[in-house]
């Protein structure tokens, strides 16, 4: 089994506040397309070139929720890690994502709240040029202590 | 810049958008969906994939990334308030209950607030699943299409 699968998350014990993470992906034109049919968004911002020529973007750009999507990922594969469940999000979509960008996730810990077994996290993503296009805030409840990976069985 | 003629079939603007408007869309969460949104986004969580794992937890079994169903909400804006073309600036979730594959979730949309000055809107969403449990709440900020292709820019387009 590949190696990325059986690593686990950080339980809230090894959290605190400053901690930092960082995770790239190209978005690629398929990625688009399969996300859209999974969710049904057709929104011609999203797909139709000539429409997306004549508003303000001068292009089709990429879902927000997709972005959204990428931090997420950030945060359920570095930190805290697998097994992290998110309870609240809030996003901010400062600038447009295209097909093709390269997004980099930065997630820094701001708070960690050891009775409540939850984290606050600060997360933005910037493009390959470094402009921001997401900025937002996510409360995740790290991976339980009595859960480790292989020992379902 | 303006025509009357809706040449694309495009959403509302924000003067035909009032506080109040409602829109709701059905979609039923596929096993499929799941897989194909972890392989896309690379959130490979054993939350989502791993039955051993889940076992463990107090989910007792995979569970649906809270993000899909976000995506699900998203597609309300798109499909039908205040429709195609519209952009979404921020957004808020809330993940109140999990959602499984094989689930069906109704998203339900109100627009809460009308900025005309801005030309902004803001949404409220609920979720529910098909055993009428609420999974998620949102709300965003969003702005309607902006304005529509003229039938003569549409008509010089397709040369």
């Amino acid at each position: 089994m590949p190696e990325y699968i059986c690593r686990i998350g950080k339980t809230i014990e090894d959290l605190k506040p400053g901690q930092k993470a960082t995770l790239s992906k190209t978005v690629s034109e398929a990625d688009i397309y399969m996300y859209l049919g999974i969710t049904g968004d057709l929104n011609p911002l999203f797909l139709d070139e000539t429409y997306a020529r004549h508003t303000r973007f001068k292009g089709t750009i990429v879902p927000g929720v997709f972005t959204a999507g990428l931090v997420t990922a950030a945060i359920d594969m570095e930190l805290p890690g697998p097994g992290t469940v998110t309870v609240f999000q809030d996003f901010c979509y400062r600038n447009p994502v295209r097909s093709d960008d390269t997004v980099t996730t930065e997630i820094t810990v701001e708070k960690v709240d050891k009775e409540k077994n939850e984290v606050l996290l600060h997360c933005i993503c910037k493009n390959q040029e470094g402009t921001l296009v997401l900025e937002g805030e996510v409360i995740a409840k790290p991976r339980p202590l009595h859960a480790k990976k292989g020992d379902g069985k | 810049m303006h025509s009357g003629r809706k040449f694309l079939h495009l959403g509302k603007t924000i003067d035909e958008i009032n506080v109040g408007d409602r829109a709701e869309l059905s979609k039923t969460i596929s096993s499929t969906d799941i897989y194909l949104y972890a392989g896309i986004t690379g959130d490979l969580n054993p939350l989502y994939l791993d039955w051993n794992y889940t076992e463990k937890t107090h989910f007792r079994a995979p569970i649906a990334p809270g993000i899909l169903t976000c995506g699900l909400a998203d597609a309300v804006l798109a499909n039908k308030l205040p429709g195609a073309g519209c952009i979404t600036v921020r957004e808020k979730f809330k993940f109140l209950h999990p959602v499984r594959s094989g689930d069906t979730i109704t998203t339900d949309a109100e627009v809460m607030d009308v900025n005309r000055e801005r030309g902004r809107i803001t949404v409220k969403f609920k979720s529910y699943n098909q055993a009428g449990v609420q999974v998620l709440e949102g709300e965003s900020v969003v702005i309607p299409a902006e304005r529509r292709l003229t039938a003569l820019e549409a008509v010089w387009e397709g040369f």
